[in-house]
């Protein structure tokens, strides 16, 4: 490269408290080209943009905006510098439109006044989306959008502010096809204007479609970064992994006991019609499925928090009518949910009190807690599991995304149930979580459990169970054993269609 | 499917606050006379006016996700400042302007304390209303402080251009908090900080800031709408406004606006303003006994809410 | 310095030091308590006296019993503002009843079943209907005011049969009835928060509703079961105003509310639920019924009272909220 960078990020480090999320990373960002970045989930890409954004400070290290060394202390000075992007998050207002997010406190006004002009801002807005290639109506609120058309919002919202270096921090999960090409179409317009750009995604395939230099991160450690032209796949995936890919999936086969869970004819209302499955005792059975098909709302459905409109369930061969959690824990059951802040744990509590949520009268009958056999019960897990806290009064909101959800784990191992259902297990969890986790779900099935497992990760799926049902749009649409399963057949069922070389699927009608 | 305006409306989606409204219209028609007289609503119109701008400030503060409780005591301190300022010779124009003073001082407290020192809002709140309703009390030694200048009582007597003046009232702060709601960034702001203050940070607003206005906007309208009421009752008293911000509460909760997520608009809370004043106004003509007043007027407010929840998830499915 | 064993990793028990953070609010709430009982005393020197310790605690008990329900309730991260209510409703169905000679006893429980209905309908309201509590109890207030104002007719009864003025007035040795009465509340409600699975709910329903239910913890169950007892308490409490004024009328309860919610969350219960206790609570009724017991004794004009009550309240929030800024 000729040119001089616009950004030089050198020896950034930054701490949360347990986990240190950069160590030392320094990039080099060029303008008029695409940036990837890349590597696992919790390899500390998202906290580099975030810096480089303004809504982190580095713990140490600094940051050189056209060789000048600044203190991005927030968003409002990343955009006086002209960096800017679409986060990860939503930064959106629910309860405003579609065009006063995208102008928010930058809203046009009427000549001379502070009166907020409407109708330029509704003009220019649709102008903006137009040219993005989506059709939206700009006086809708937010919260009536789905979450693409909220996305392309949020895209449309960092490209009205004209800048500099523009970040995109895994803009395409919820989108299609067609919107990822406008979008790209955008991102290669903004490089002829000589805009820098951070790609920050997994996703190999849109990656060689649009970048042009990359950057592997792993473990919150800078590994390498080089022209996109001179890596192949095979080996950005050594780099970001890191280790032998087998590993990640430790699995010991056994044979299937006795049924645990059966459903039959199950139909959730405006949800999952028709579902059929069984897992029974000692076997992982995962489901797959794109977000949306409806896996989280069968889920809930079979642990009481939906209603069910028809079908049975039965569970250890039981029939059962699945009315509150409360019922199906007492039955012997239990779910891992996938939003484990909201749904799992209560932030503000120690780990042992979170341990405790769902077994408390199993191991108390008499309904008299100790307190110190609350915590002894806590401690026997943190050394099991191996959740990294200093004790158990620990505030679980403290602890890393891979250790509280070993304390989630725990508590659920705790009441000692013989089927569980795992939401999206090693979702937002570093690599070296990941594998102690499957280690400790292989471990449950040797021991007896049943797991049915949700998951987007297909390379989870595909190496940690023992039986595949593939959902879409309500339905189960197909079924794998372990030996059948590879990832173009799951893939297809999940896709509903042929698969595009890009590895992006066109949707057909239907 | 009705025709309103040119454009169709589901009955399914009229609220309930209006239902009610209706339904109780129709049945003091029928059992309370003189209750459907041009006289009467007009009577309604003006009771209802203060309580309407106390309340317009108490719907933007839990849009925010916040909530006053000193606005009643707010109120009745600014009437206790006006009083006293009248009392000792000050000319009316300037009496007016001590009491808004004193109002937008307690918002300003009270923005500062659940703004920048971030106390709870209802605790920072009351200790504020106590601290205003202390300070009237010891002003006014307990007693009520006559206010008897005609041109001070203009403003609840008078009128303008045909109408009364507490409607002007009502109508102009409407107007300008509309106007603020919807065309500035303040209206904005408010939303924001309900919604997703966030999203206003990254943008670059200054959060506390935003908010602190708001408790400050609410704490003038407070005094506005004690002024008027004690412009009605020709005096200034610590205790007039006492249970006010339970009642702008009401109003604004019935009024459709949720406490949770910072939905609702400031039009929505005339209808509920309009539901309790109708009710109050009705069972005074009725010559139902006060205390009756009491229950009843909670327990429909009770139905209010449940009804609206109720209608709220039947919308949202 | 005690030492405590915390369990950690690899099975290993520590001694973790003397966390003084832990205790911080706790103990600045104490020394607030005592540092108002030294300058009072420094002030007036009959405050230290026995007479007058036996004088604020039973003026204490009123508070405090409404406190110790209404902190179960914003452990839940809930609100009732009806305790004012229900307390003057049922001091006054309660009156009313002896007054026409139903036994004492009856109407007692029949008092108190008023109170259960009225914590029975705001548990409805909020759990299953899931209002927003503060305006559905707000409402409910409205409801048991009115109640209670229709029963009396805007009139005091007074003249209450003596063997229930006891309870009011009545002494245990030297110590008086309702302050017993009191002790008992505090201790039981106390064992009940912290020792048993049904009180370790509470916390976690407050803490996080939604994940307390995927826990599979009866939500519905508690919150029906804390704004019950919160109404029990505020039964109880009227009851016993009743029967130390020997005067039931339909405002009596109107105070308390606001000052009960500002010695809970002043005891350091937090308003978004699943942290504090009774123990705090009752330090904060405490501190709030010295600072007016002072005032009095004091000869400060009732009129200034709200204001130095308002005062009060707010430098206690302040400086929970400083702590709070602390030690995250």
């Amino acid at each position: 490269m000729t040119q001089r960078p616009v950004v030089q990020m050198k020896g950034i480090s930054k701490y949360f408290p347990g986990v240190k999320a950069l160590d030392d990373v320094s990039v080099d960002i060029y303008p008029g080209e695409v940036h990837v970045l890349i590597g696992e989930n919790g390899a500390g890409k998202s906290t580099l943009s975030k810096i480089l954004m303004g809504i982190y400070t580095a713990s140490s290290g600094e940051i050189l905006v056209d060789g000048q060394q600044v203190n991005i202390s927030s968003p409002s000075v990343a955009r006086a510098h002209g960096i800017g992007g679409v986060h990860q998050e939503f930064m959106l207002v629910p309860w405003l439109n579609v065009a006063q997010n995208i102008f928010l406190n930058r809203e046009p006004r009427w000549k001379n006044t502070f009166l907020i002009n409407h109708s330029a801002m509704h003009r220019q807005s649709r102008e903006l989306l137009s040219s993005l290639g989506v059709d939206i109506d700009t006086r809708l609120p937010i919260r009536r959008l789905g979450t693409a058309q909220q996305q392309m919002v949020e895209i449309a919202k960092a490209l009205e502010q004209k800048l500099r270096v523009f970040i995109l921090d895994e803009p395409t999960a919820v989108l299609s096809a067609r919107e990822v090409e406008l979008l790209f179409k955008q991102v290669r317009r903004m490089k002829e204007e000589g805009v820098a750009i951070v790609y920050i995604s997994h996703r190999l395939q849109e990656i060689r479609e649009i970048g042009d230099r990359v950057t592997v991160l792993r473990d919150g450690k800078h590994v390498t970064t080089c022209p996109l032209s001179e890596v192949t796949d095979d080996e950005l995936v050594r780099l970001m992994v890191g280790r032998n890919i087998s590993l990640m999936y430790p699995r010991h086969r056994r044979e299937p006991g006795a049924e645990v869970l059966a459903v039959a004819n199950l139909c959730v209302k405006n949800g999952p019609q028709n579902i059929n499955l069984k897992v029974h005792s000692g076997e992982i059975v995962g489901i797959a499925g794109l977000v949306g098909s409806g896996r989280t709302e069968l889920a809930r459905a079979v642990f009481g928090i939906d209603p069910i409109e028809k079908g049975e369930v039965r569970l250890y061969g039981q029939p059962v009518k699945p009315q509150s959690p409360n019922q199906m824990v007492k039955r012997g059951m239990g779910l891992l949910p996938e939003d484990r802040k909201q749904y799992g744990l209560a932030l503000r509590n120690s780990v042992a009190q979170n341990t405790v949520m769902a077994s408390l009268r199993q191991r108390f009958p008499k309904g008299i807690i100790s307190e110190r056999k609350i915590h002894e019960l806590a401690g026997t897990y943190v050394e099991k599991l191996h959740i990294a806290t200093p004790h158990v009064r620990r505030t679980v909101g403290y602890l890393s995304g891979g250790n509280q959800q070993k304390v989630v784990l725990a508590k659920w191992l705790d009441t000692e149930s013989g089927f569980l259902i795992f939401d999206e297990p090693t979702r937002g969890i570093d690599v070296g979580a990941k594998v102690e986790v499957h280690t400790l779900m292989d471990q449950l099935v040797q021991q007896g459990t049943g797991i049915l497992m949700i998951s987007s990760d297909l390379p989870e799926v595909l190496g940690m169970s023992d039986r595949i049902y593939v959902m879409y749009e309500g339905r189960i649409v197909g079924h794998f054993t372990h030996e059948e399963a590879t990832q173009e057949k799951v893939a297809s069922l999940m896709l509903r269609v042929g698969v595009k070389g890009n590895g992006r699927a066109q949707r057909t009608a239907g | 499917m009705v025709e309103l305006k040119g454009r169709q409306v589901s009955l399914g989606s009229i609220p309930p606050v209006i239902w009610m409204t209706l339904f109780l219209i129709v049945v003091y028609s029928i059992f309370a006379p003189g209750f459907l007289s041009g006289r009467n609503a007009l009577n309604i119109a003006i009771q209802a006016a203060p309580l309407f701008v106390v309340s317009i400030g108490m719907t933007m503060i839990i849009l925010t996700e916040g909530i006053d409780l000193s606005l009643g005591f707010v109120a009745g301190l600014a009437g206790v400042v006006t009083s006293l300022m009248l009392q000792a010779g000050h000319p009316v124009a300037l009496a007016i302007l001590g009491g808004l003073a004193s109002g937008t001082l307690c918002g300003l407290v009270n923005g500062f304390l659940v703004s920048i020192a971030s106390l709870p809002t209802f605790i920072a709140t009351l200790g504020v209303g106590s601290v205003a309703y202390g300070i009237g009390l010891i002003a006014t030694g307990g007693r009520s402080i006559p206010a008897l200048q005609e041109s001070f009582r203009f403003i609840f007597q008078g009128s303008v251009l045909g109408i009364r003046m507490p409607i002007v009232i009502a109508l102009v702060v409407f107007g300008v908090t509309y106007v603020f709601m919807h065309f500035t960034a303040y209206g904005r702001n408010v939303v924001g900080l309900g919604g997703n203050p966030q999203a206003l940070r990254t943008a670059g607003v200054n959060i506390e800031l935003a908010r602190l206005l708001v408790y400050v906007y609410g704490g003038l309208l407070a005094a506005v709408g004690g002024l008027m009421v004690a412009a009605r009752t020709a005096s200034g008293y610590a205790a007039a406004q006492e249970g006010w911000h339970f009642e702008a509460i009401a109003a604004t909760v019935v009024g459709g606006t949720s406490f949770r997520e910072g939905r609702g608009r400031i039009a929505n809370t005339i209808l509920g303003v309009l539901l309790i004043s109708v009710l109050r106004n009705g069972l005074n003509i009725a010559g139902v006994h006060n205390m009756y007043q009491y229950g009843l007027i909670g327990v429909t407010v009770v139905t209010a809410i449940v009804l609206d929840v109720l209608f709220t998830k039947a919308r949202d499915r | 310095m005690k030492e405590q064993r915390i369990a950690l990793a690899q099975g290993r028990w520590t001694l973790e030091k003397f966390d003084l953070r832990r205790y911080l609010p706790s103990l600045i709430r104490w020394f607030v308590l005592v540092g108002l009982v030294v300058v009072l005393t420094i002030l007036n020197e009959y405050f230290f006296t026995w007479n007058n310790i036996i004088n604020v605690l039973r003026q204490a008990t009123i508070l405090t019993i409404v406190s110790v329900g209404l902190t179960t309730v914003l452990l839940t991260g809930g609100m009732d503002l009806s305790v004012g209510g229900t307390m003057a409703l049922v001091g006054c169905l309660a009156a009313q009843l002896m007054k026409a000679g139903v036994p004492i006893p009856l109407a007692v429980v029949i008092g108190l079943a008023a109170a259960c209905l009225v914590g029975l309908l705001n548990g409805i309201l909020v759990g299953t209907l899931d209002l927003p509590p503060f305006v559905a109890t707000y409402g409910t207030y409205w409801i048991t005011e009115g109640a209670a104002m229709i029963l009396m007719r805007g009139a005091i009864i007074f003249g209450l049969p003596r063997s229930f003025r006891i309870v009011g007035t009545g002494y245990v040795g030297a110590i008086p009835v309702p302050v017993i009465i009191t002790a008992v509340l505090i201790v039981l409600g106390h064992l009940f928060l912290t020792k048993t699975a049904a009180g370790r709910d509470i916390y976690f329903v407050g803490s996080n509703r939604d994940a307390a239910y995927y826990s599979g913890v009866r939500v519905r169950k508690t919150l029906l079961s804390v704004y019950v007892f919160s109404a029990l308490m505020a039964g109880i409490a009227g009851l016993i105003m009743t029967a130390r004024l020997d005067a039931a009328q339909a405002g009596m309860g109107q105070p308390f509310v606001l000052q009960g919610v500002a010695a809970v969350i002043m005891g350091g219960t937090s308003r978004i639920g699943g942290e504090g206790g009774i123990p705090g609570s009752v330090i904060g009724a405490m501190i709030l019924t010295l600072v007016v017991n002072g005032m009095n004794l004091l000869g400060v004009s009732s009129l200034a009272q709200t204001l130095v009550v308002g005062l009060v309240i707010l430098f206690a929030v302040g400086l929970d909220q400083l702590r709070l800024r602390w030690t995250d």
